[in-house]
């Protein structure tokens, strides 16, 4: 019994003669051929099979409700990544970690102003923006200070300790919410799943700020395109 | 499918509002073929769909037929999604390459490919499965077409994993036989 491989599809798909055998074979069910099919890539195959799959339940599919804030959000992401092909929030970076330094001190923690110890440690947390432009140059970014709608703005963060927090994009009084992230103590480049997080600037314009929301604090930082 | 070429060719010219249309168009279709992989989240499905626009986008203008383009677009989807799995450490990265999925699909579809007879092609499969949770997902995901893998997991009571495997072992079934079809044509030329 002869089953499918990648030398024997690509000899199959050359011409079908080539594998008579085989050629009968895939009439009946086989679980070896089905299963070496199911990690095959051929994107004419596989787009077809997905389409026809797709197809039998879309009238279904049609009526059900759609998330059309979810599908904007993710729509001015594609307009904002245009021709690059580059995800909006997954920019990998990490080649540049070492192109700027920034240092924060430590919040002082907030006890109530009364000395009073224990309750657990508070997170808090402190963000600076750094513009990566087109040419790689590096340059920080005060509160406020005016950019231009290129480049990548990159955001580190200091944190007293450890934990997760809301990463929200507000652009003027929108206000986006991109999943949580985990931080940790002491000061970090924001970064996902150990993939450095990058927010291009492109199709950008007027006020936009980044914030870290988490339980016991909010760090933000904001910018004017323009 | 002329409208969609003219949406196409406009796309191919940079046009935002053909853009527009494609992704208002086809985005239920990519987050539907995300959703037969219960490991993505809904945030991860978002990034998929966007990465999956974007490289879409990028080379539209090299499509060789208006009909290609959904098969072109969910081959992208797919890679795309596994290649989100890889990342999670949830697929593996041991796939066989037969083809690359970014390029566009710049030859004809094949009589034996093109949708309607590929739809037909899985209802004899889903009508020639014996009863059992295999069927049962299948009809849920694809022929109902409400629920996603983990509302299915939810409902049926089983870990998310086993739905998706249902549901790639039912999809591996049909392009067997969409294969078997498409060089049956190839034999008899």
């Amino acid at each position: 019994m002869v089953h499918l491989n990648p030398e024997r599809l690509a000899r199959l798909l050359a011409d079908p003669r080539h594998e008579p055998e085989l050629f009968e074979h895939l009439a009946e069910g086989c679980e070896v051929c089905e299963a070496f099919l199911a990690t095959a890539s051929h994107p004419l195959l596989d787009g077809a099979t997905d389409a026809a799959l797709l197809a039998l339940g879309a009238r279904a599919a049609a009526g059900a409700p759609v998330d059309e804030v979810r599908a904007e959000k993710t729509w001015r992401r594609i307009r904002g990544a245009g021709g690059k092909g580059a995800p909006r929030w997954l920019v990998a970076l990490a080649a540049l970690l070492l192109a700027f330094v920034a240092v924060w001190a430590l919040r002082p923690r907030d006890d109530g102003g009364a000395g009073l110890k224990g309750g657990g440690p508070r997170l808090t947390l402190e963000l600076q923006a750094v513009v990566r432009s087109a040419d790689g140059a590096m340059s920080r970014v005060e509160a406020g200070q005016p950019v231009a709608p290129s480049g990548t703005l990159l955001i580190r963060y200091h944190a007293s300790e450890s934990g997760s927090a809301k990463l929200v994009l507000l652009r003027g009084a929108q206000r986006e919410e991109l999943g949580s992230v985990a931080v940790e103590a002491g000061t970090h480049d924001l970064s996902r799943d150990g993939t450095l997080l990058g927010f291009s600037l492109e199709g950008e314009h007027g006020r936009l700020g980044v914030r870290l929301e988490a339980v016991d604090s909010t760090g933000e930082v904001t910018l004017e395109v323009r | 499918m002329e409208e969609l070429a003219r949406v196409l060719q406009r796309a191919a010219e940079g046009d935002e509002a053909a853009y527009r249309a494609l992704y208002r168009g086809y985005r239920r279709g990519v987050v539907r073929l995300c959703a037969a992989f219960a490991a993505l989240d809904s945030d991860e499905v978002e990034d998929v769909v966007q990465e999956t626009f974007v490289r879409a986008f990028r080379r539209v203008g090299q499509l060789k037929e208006a009909k290609a383009f959904e098969p072109w677009l969910y081959a992208i989807a797919r890679n795309r999604a596994l290649t989100a799995l890889e990342r999670k450490g949830t697929a593996s990265k041991a796939k066989a390459e037969l083809g690359n999925d970014e390029a566009p699909v710049t030859q004809l579809i094949p009589a034996a490919l093109e949708l309607e007879a590929a739809v037909e092609v899985v209802r004899e499969v889903i009508a020639a499965l014996p009863d059992g949770p295999e069927k049962h997902t299948a009809h849920l995901f694809y022929v109902e077409g409400e629920l996603n893998a983990r509302e299915i997991a939810e409902r049926e009571g089983v870990g998310k994993s086993a739905i998706t495997m249902r549901l790639e072992r039912f999809r591996s079934r049909v392009k067997r036989v969409l294969l078997r079809r498409l060089l049956e044509t190839q034999w008899s030329t």
